[in-house]
């Protein structure tokens, strides 16, 4: 049956086809498996920038939160520096302003305990509480804008 | 957000029974009032940079 390989030249001609087949296969495979490492050399490369840009971003979004904290808690001192100033002065008030003269002030002690509900609050006390409101309002106003 | 931002600046406070803590209370709240307003305007302008950030409107 394989008289055939017995010729030299047949014989040298079916090694050679076979082994253009062969290098045919090797060729084909090694060329499916390069073309998979570079489709997956690719995702590497995409992920790898997807993920610098997510930690660049993430760095950003940390110094945004730094800042705005730090700026927030500047501004939360500020105002209770304020406001214990104006409770420093409040405390520092006296006891008693009477309006209508000293004389008037053992009267009120003794006769009324209670505050007159429409009765006028005492103008140093009207002064502080309204600068306290007005410059609330002036900081405001100025940080909004 | 971070977490100095979700944090209440402060509380409110009592008017108590005289006319003193009755304004000590009003300078008290009327600041507590602004450190709010301050810590909202913070959480809106947070919000945004973020906004702008992620999304680069």
């Amino acid at each position: 049956m394989f008289n055939f390989l017995s010729k030299p030249l047949i014989l040298a001609i079916f090694v050679s086809l076979s082994l253009n087949g062969l290098f045919g296969y090797l060729s084909y495979h090694f060329y499916g498996e390069r073309a998979s490492a570079l489709l997956s050399l690719d995702i590497a490369l995409e992920s790898n920038k997807a993920l610098e840009k997510s930690i660049s971003n993430q760095e950003t979004a940390c110094k945004i939160a730094d800042t705005i904290s730090t700026d927030n808690q500047k501004e939360q001192k500020e105002l209770e520096l304020s406001k214990q100033e104006t409770l420093v002065k409040i405390d520092k008030l006296p006891a008693f302003d009477v309006p209508h003269g000293s004389e008037n002030k053992a009267k009120i002690n003794e006769e009324n305990a209670y505050v007159n509900l429409d009765g006028r609050l005492p103008d140093e006390l009207v002064i502080l509480l309204q600068s306290s409101y007005h410059s609330l309002q002036r900081q405001g106003g100025s940080h909004a804008r | 957000m971070p977490d100095s931002l979700l944090v209440s600046p402060c509380d409110g406070s009592p008017a108590g029974d005289t006319i003193r803590s009755l304004a000590r209370g009003y300078v008290a709240n009327t600041s507590c009032l602004e450190q709010h307003k301050r810590l909202l305007e913070s959480q809106k302008k947070y919000k945004q940079k973020i906004q702008e950030l992620y999304n680069g409107t």
